[in-house]
This record gives structure tokens, C-alpha cells and sequence, in this order.
């Protein structure tokens, strides 16, 4: 946490290094992040760039005050992501169209997007803050406390969250395994 | 008192998700392993469908585009900021520690030293502290461009001898090196505050290092044991790429080059520039890198010096692929131009 905090200042002050280090870490995370929730490469990679443009403009204003800077940028992420959803409702049917990312072997390509496919209905079984908590948790690589911050919630909430989308998701990939569809 | 439920399944998930294993955490938590293993299986199974592999050269295209968006930071002026405790000065001082401890002869000696002998970290240091005392941006670019040089003369000893692992370590430095002295001189190119007779050494210098990288890189090439040559060609790659990054900034278009506009995929494009460098699977031409295959048709006596024209086809990653290659003596003239 105080390594962050270090990296944050000097970024702060117009250190490249440093933001590079804080782009590294957090890179993939933020477009895990974004490619579960909107499930369409090219839509993921433009929000990726929203979100770190965003972030380093407003970078100079950003305090630490107990909000860590992971969570801070996945705030940001998560809110741009609420934009595009509510935008595109009005315009897409299908969930799982253009899911998986470019794969250079066809039947890989094939089964990813079966599998992707497959993810985005047993996520579509759970209410939307589940659906968050999972995203932000699995695919962001956040802590409870981090989740917590970026969702405005208690860690006691969250994990109540967290353990009933589990419970949810279980029962789903269970039918999946006794040859039930999902 | 007793844990709640929800409490343990957060541990173990955080457990699982940081690469432990589902059994690990039942084992600690025998009592509930009925009721949460099914959970973990649940868990592992929707993260395993999470881990997505964002395109490698989309996150090096925003990491770039970021980094030219951070203004360098101000300098400091007057004497009181100088006088302040600050790492540059803790360095001095480490320096000076170091030079009453070992002496200036050992400092002196480690120069010519290798990765692989125990001087070498006192080479290092000794760079750093030169650093440190660089005080104009130009200076900084210079050291940068010099501590470069070396690495590339240690990366081709340690490649020859076939140490891959500090081939490695010093083909990062030498990245480091490459992206510092890039980024100096794009931030003075956008700031353009930069004198006159800075700007016409900044350009000589990377001219000429622009040119002695690739000739020192590819003179090692044939020496290397096979398994060394990626890492060869990799930085030969990238010490182009980042040397024509840096004198376009500065406003050093190297021959043949007009142009900082990225090319659109899978449009063939003409390349006409210096040979600055030549393998059999890579050329550098006019600043650009260019990616030889056995298709590749030459025409003419390929050789570093000469004069190319090049129809490259851009592939999904960015990278050129050579389709015809024209080499000549001398440079193309207006009217020699095909369409």
C-alpha cells in the first residue's frame, strides 16, 4: 500500500516511470474488468483507453483519504461501464455476440467463444450488484476491501454478495454438468 | 466468537484466487468443507473464464499514447531547492562513500567490466551517480544514449559467451537506457525550449549511436549461439525503433521518413530509405524495422549503406512484412518515384 502511495505521488508530480508501474499493474485487470462486462473486444479496448485517459487527467486531483488507488481507477472503470450499458441496451439483442478476442488459431477462437458464451448466461443469472462484486473480485483481481470501496458498500455487504452469487452460480454450472442447457 | 461462514469463504477465495489450492483451504477449514468446496469449485471454475488476454500491442499503444501525455516535470531553479536533502544528493554522498571505501582506482577499473565479474556492480553505480550530476535535460539524454552504448557491447559479449541470463539482464537495461533517453527528447521536442546548440548535439549524438547499436548488434549476430540470436534481434529491433522514435522527436526524420502516421493493417506500403542495418530475417530501412521472410523478393546487392525501396504489407500486430525489396547505391530522386 505505501509502495502505491509512493508511485501515486511521483505520478502525481509528472514521473513517467511511476505511472508506467501503476499502468502495469493495473492494466489487465481494468480490461479484464471491462471485456467480462460488455463482452466485446473492440468496445473493451476503447473503454480501457476512456479509463486510463481519465484517470491521468485526473490524476493531479486524486487524495488517497483511506480510498486505495486501485480502487479509485476501478470506480472509474465501473462507471464508464454503467454508461456504456445503459447506452447500449437501446441498441444490442444479444449479449454474447462479438465476445471472444482475436484468437489466431480458428478452433481455439471457437471454443472460446462457446466458453465466453457460456459465462455471459450463467452471469446473466445474477442481479446486477452479484454480477459486479464476481466481475470486480474475479476478473479485477480486487480484495473485498477494494470491491467495498468501489461499489460504496461495507466489506460485511460484499461478501454477503459474493457468497450468494457463488451459491447461484453453483447451482447453474451444476445443472450445466447433468446436461441441463444454461 | 465463531466466524461467520461468510468470513472463511472470503479468506479461502482470496486464498484460491492468489494460485492456492482448493484443498489447502479445506484442510484449514475442515469443519466447513462440505459447504465450501462446492463454492471454491464454483469460483475457480467462473475465474478460469475470466482471464481474458487483453492484445499485447494494444497495451503497448495506450501505454505509449499515456506516457506522451505526461508533461515532464519542472525544473528546479534557484539555489535553495539545491540545497535541499534529496535522493540525487543521498547519491553523492553514497558515491563518495563508495570511492573512500574502494577507491578511485577500482571505481576506474570497474569501467571495463562485465556483467559476469564483480566490479560490474560498481560500473553501475558509478553510471547512476554520473546521472545524478546531470543536471540539463540534454546532459541526461547523453548519458542515457552512452550507458546504452555499453549495454549493447556487454548484451553482444554475453550473448557470444552463450550467459543468457545476463544477456537478458542487460538487454532490460538497455531498454531502460533507450526509454529514458527517448522520453528526454520528446519532452524537450514538446516543450521546444531546448537551445540551439543542444538540439544540434542531441541530434548528432543520436544519429551516430543510431547508426553504431545496429552495426555492433548485427556484427555479433553470426558469433551468437542459436539460442542467443532472438535476444540479439530483439534489441536490435528496439534500439531501432526507440532511436527513430528519438530523432523524429527531435526532428531528425531519418532518411526516407516523412512521416509519424501509423499504417493502416494489411495495406502494403513503400518504405524508401539508408540501410542502416541487415540480418537474413530482419532489416532496418529508413527507421523503420522490417520483417524478411523466405518470400521476400530481392532485387540487387543488399548490403548496410545502400539505398532501399521496400513494398511492406502491415501485419495485425503493426510489424512490416518485406514483399519486394529494390536496392540501389544512391538515393531515390523525386522522379525515379514509382506510384
Amino acid at each position: 500500500m505505501q509502495r502505491e502511495k509512493e508511485l501515486v505521488r511521483r505520478a502525481q508530480q509528472g514521473d513517467r516511470e511511476a505511472f508506467a508501474v501503476l499502468y502495469e499493474e493495473h492494466f489487465e485487470g481494468i480490461y479484464r474488468y471491462i471485456f467480462v462486462r460488455i463482452r466485446d473486444q473492440a468496445e473493451a479496448e476503447d473503454l480501457t483507453q476512456q479509463v486510463f485517459l481519465a484517470a491521468l487527467e485526473a490524476l493531479p486531483s486524486y487524495r488517497w483519504r483511506g480510498v486505495p488507488f486501485s480502487s479509485w481507477l476501478f470506480r472509474i472503470a465501473h462507471n464508464r461501464v454503467v454508461d456504456y450499458m445503459r447506452k447500449a441496451t437501446k441498441f444490442r439483442s444479444s449479449p454474447t455476440a462479438d465476445l471472444a478476442p482475436a484468437e489466431s488459431d480458428p478452433a481455439a477462437a471457437v471454443e472460446r467463444e462457446m466458453e465466453l458464451a457460456q459465462l455471459a448466461e450463467l452471469l446473466e443469472e445474477l442481479t446486477p450488484l452479484q454480477r459486479e462484486v464476481v466481475s470486480l473480485r474475479f476478473s479485477g483481481g480486487l480484495s473485498t476491501a477494494e470491491v467495498a470501496k468501489v461499489m460504496g458498500k461495507s466489506e460485511g455487504a460484499i461478501k454477503a454478495l459474493q457468497h450468494s452469487a457463488l451459491v447461484a452460480l453453483r447451482k447453474k454450472l451444476e445443472a450445466g454438468e447433468h446436461g441441463k442447457e444454461i | 466468537m465463531a466466524r461467520r461462514f461468510e468470513d472463511i469463504l472470503d479468506e479461502c477465495l482470496s486464498r484460491v484466487l492468489a494460485g492456492e489450492s482448493i484443498e489447502q483451504c479445506l484442510a484449514d477449514h475442515a469443519e466447513l468443507a462440505d459447504r465450501l468446496e462446492p463454492l471454491l469449485r464454483a469460483a475457480s471454475s467462473t475465474a478460469a473464464h475470466f482471464r481474458v488476454q487483453p492484445r499485447p500491442e494494444f497495451k503497448a499503444e495506450l501505454r505509449q499514447q499515456l506516457l506522451s501525455k505526461i508533461p515532464a516535470p519542472k525544473p528546479r531553479r534557484g539555489w535553495l531547492p539545491l540545497l535541499r536533502w534529496s535522493p540525487r544528493w543521498a547519491l553523492a554522498l553514497s558515491f563518495l562513500l563508495v570511492l573512500l571505501l574502494a577507491g578511485g582506482s577500482t571505481v576506474a577499473a570497474s569501467v571495463n567490466s562485465l556483467p559476469d565479474q564483480p566490479l560490474y556492480p560498481v560500473k553501475l553505480a558509478t553510471e547512476r551517480v554520473q546521472l545524478a550530476f546531470a543536471f540539463s535535460p540534454v546532459s541526461q539524454a547523453k548519458l542515457e544514449a552512452k550507458f546504452a552504448d555499453r549495454r549493447v557491447a556487454e548484451l553482444s559479449q554475453m550473448a557470444q559467451r552463450g550467459k543468457l541470463t545476463k544477456a537478458e539482464e542487460v538487454a532490460r537495461r538497455l531498454a531502460e537506457h533507450l526509454e529514458k533517453m527517448g522520453q528526454i527528447a520528446e519532452a524537450q521536442a514538446l516543450r521546444k525550449k531546448i537551445k540551439d546548440r543542444d538540439l544540434a548535439e542531441l541530434k548528432a549524438l543520436l544519429t551516430s549511436y543510431a547508426a553504431r547499436h545496429p552495426a555492433a548488434l548485427q556484427k555479433a549476430l553470426p558469433r551468437v549461439p542459436p539460442k542467443a540470436r532472438p535476444l540479439i534481434l530483439q534489441a536490435l529491433r528496439m534500439s531501432a525503433e526507440r532511436y527513430a522514435r528519438a530523432m523524429r522527436a527531435v526532428g531528425e526524420v531519418p532518411p526516407g521518413e516523412t512521416t509519424l502516421e501509423k499504417w493502416p493493417i494489411g495495406k502494403v506500403r513503400v518504405v524508401r530509405g539508408f540501410i542502416r542495418s541487415l540480418t537474413d530475417t530482419l532489416w532496418i530501412v529508413g527507421g523503420r524495422v522490417i520483417n524478411i521472410t523466405p518470400e521476400t523478393v530481392i532485387k540487387g546487392q543488399p548490403k548496410v549503406g545502400r539505398w532501399a525501396r521496400v513494398e511492406v504489407e502491415v501485419q495485425p500486430d503493426g510489424s512490416l512484412k518485406a514483399k519486394r525489396i529494390e536496392v540501389r547505391a544512391r538515393p531515390w530522386r523525386p522522379r525515379d518515384r514509382k506510384p
